[in-house]
């Protein structure tokens, strides 16, 4: 067959209407790196691809649009090693705050440089994983993502609830959080089928605002349920105590 | 600004991971993915889970883009359609199953089998822009403009097709490939924004 002779078949392959040995022929000689074949099955791309957009346009949701940039502001944030590290380090009140760094000078001075040391590559490997567990969930093709608001009074947390429903992990990033008052953390609750809440973990914020939670969803979830963070006194309470939740969204997770 | 840039730019400051160009590739072509998403799957929702999707993996993968295989428009329609096609086969598989094992099947109604009107592919074409696909739509038979719908918008296989239609598969596949063909070769005329 000549490349003339394969326009048709190369258009039909654009269209995904071709199958059995004669897409396997086509492929095939399209790998061998034909540039006539490769540039016809590009025309015909171009030509399938102005047959799909002859549908109206359809203005899409903003939400989709803040979801999109949130998503990608959080990947570049968790590439950048330095940054994450340093932000959570100051949400755990770690090993940089200058009481444990005297703590550790003692350390160093009594001989301990090991132990130190030791301390700084398992924290160095947690943030590794931490991050790279992260950025599995946010870059998983089964991701889904849920928006979450704070209350329409008071301060504005906002931010998203990242699920991977293949490997079930799940992990909050939300900005402009206050921290908890005094005595108090955060707890992410969800809700399973009857209504009853779920507690999913302590949400972890830090000096500038920045809440984030890395964690399993629990398998008894409604997916059409709420997901809500709250104050409470008792990170290992078994319902919510709190009057209302400083971040909330609905999970409306009915195909996957 | 990132606004004002063509395709071809902005797709290069997207590998360069450049946010504000992703943001405005979406401006510029959010809406036709969408309304492609939302014609094949008919479900608000799942059209935007596909969206973010699209323009997620454009992110993702923009560093293996290459120009000369076809525009960003292009590409994200490719993209858009194989995926809510992808989509939209997984969900028909659920729900066969669902159906096998005799359990109900609220959403198997909703989309199932389709009591769509065989031009609802027509009158989802409008504007001057697609005029001429319009015209060329309009140019096949009645036969031919549905089973081109069913397979190229629905994501039907050729079996289901004539199954629905009652035909015989090897009638269908003909008809589809030759209905297509005629398109192309509408809409490469010269004078009809032909690209050759």
């Amino acid at each position: 067959m000549t490349c003339e002779e394969r326009r048709d078949a190369l258009f039909l392959l654009a269209a995904d209407e071709l199958d059995g040995a004669e897409r396997d022929e086509l492929r095939a000689h399209l790998a061998e790196g034909c540039p006539q074949c490769l540039g016809a099955l590009a025309e015909a791309q171009a030509l399938v691809a102005r047959l799909a957009s002859g549908i109206e346009p359809v203005t899409a949701p903003e939400s989709v649009r803040r979801a999109l940039a949130a998503r990608v502001a959080l990947e570049t944030r968790l590439a950048e090693p330095q940054a994450l590290d340093a932000a959570t380090r100051r949400a755990r009140g770690g090993w940089a705050r200058p009481a444990l760094a005297a703590g550790i000078a003692a350390l160093l001075a009594g001989g301990a440089t090991v132990l130190v040391t030791q301390i700084r590559v398992r924290s160095a490997e947690r943030d590794a994983r931490t991050r790279q567990a992260a950025l599995d969930v946010i870059g998983s093709p089964y991701m889904r993502a849920i928006e979450l608001s704070g209350p329409a009074l008071g301060f504005q947390g906002h931010g998203h609830l990242y699920w991977d429903y293949h490997s079930g992990g799940c992990y909050l990033r939300a900005t402009a959080m206050r921290a908890p008052d005094a005595g108090k953390v955060y707890v992410l609750w969800f809700t399973d089928a009857d209504g009853a809440p779920l507690r999913a973990g302590v949400v972890e914020v830090s000096s500038d605002g920045e809440a984030q939670l890395l964690t399993e969803m629990p398998r008894e979830i409604d997916v059409t349920g709420e997901v809500a963070v709250t104050a409470e006194a008792d990170p290992h309470a078994e319902r919510p105590t709190a009057d209302a939740a400083v971040l909330h969204g609905e999970l409306q997770l009915l195909h996957f | 600004m990132a606004e004002g840039r063509d395709d071809l730019t902005l797709m290069e400051l997207v590998a360069r991971r450049d946010a504000s160009a992703l943001d405005a590739l979406y401006l510029r072509h959010s809406s036709l993915v969408f309304a492609l998403c939302l014609r094949i799957l008919r479900n608000h929702a799942e059209a935007e889970e596909v969206l973010q999707e699209v323009f997620w993996e454009l992110w993702r993968s923009s560093g293996r883009y290459a120009a000369e295989r076809g525009s960003a428009r292009v590409y994200l329609v490719q993209l858009a359609r194989s995926r809510s096609l992808d989509r939209l086969r997984l969900r028909r598989r659920r729900e066969s199953l669902l159906a096998d094992a005799g359990g109900p099947s609220a959403v198997a109604s909703e989309l199932g089998g389709d009591g769509r009107a065989p031009n609802a592919l027509a009158a989802a074409l409008s504007g001057e822009e697609n005029r001429q696909v319009r015209a060329a739509m309009c140019e096949l038979s009645e036969a031919e403009r549905r089973a081109v719908t069913l397979s190229f918008f629905d994501g039907l296989s050729h079996a289901e097709i004539a199954a629905q239609l009652g035909e015989p598969l090897g009638t269908v596949k003909t008809r589809i490939r030759r209905a297509l063909l005629r398109l192309r070769g509408l809409l490469m005329t010269p004078g009809n924004g032909g690209v050759r």
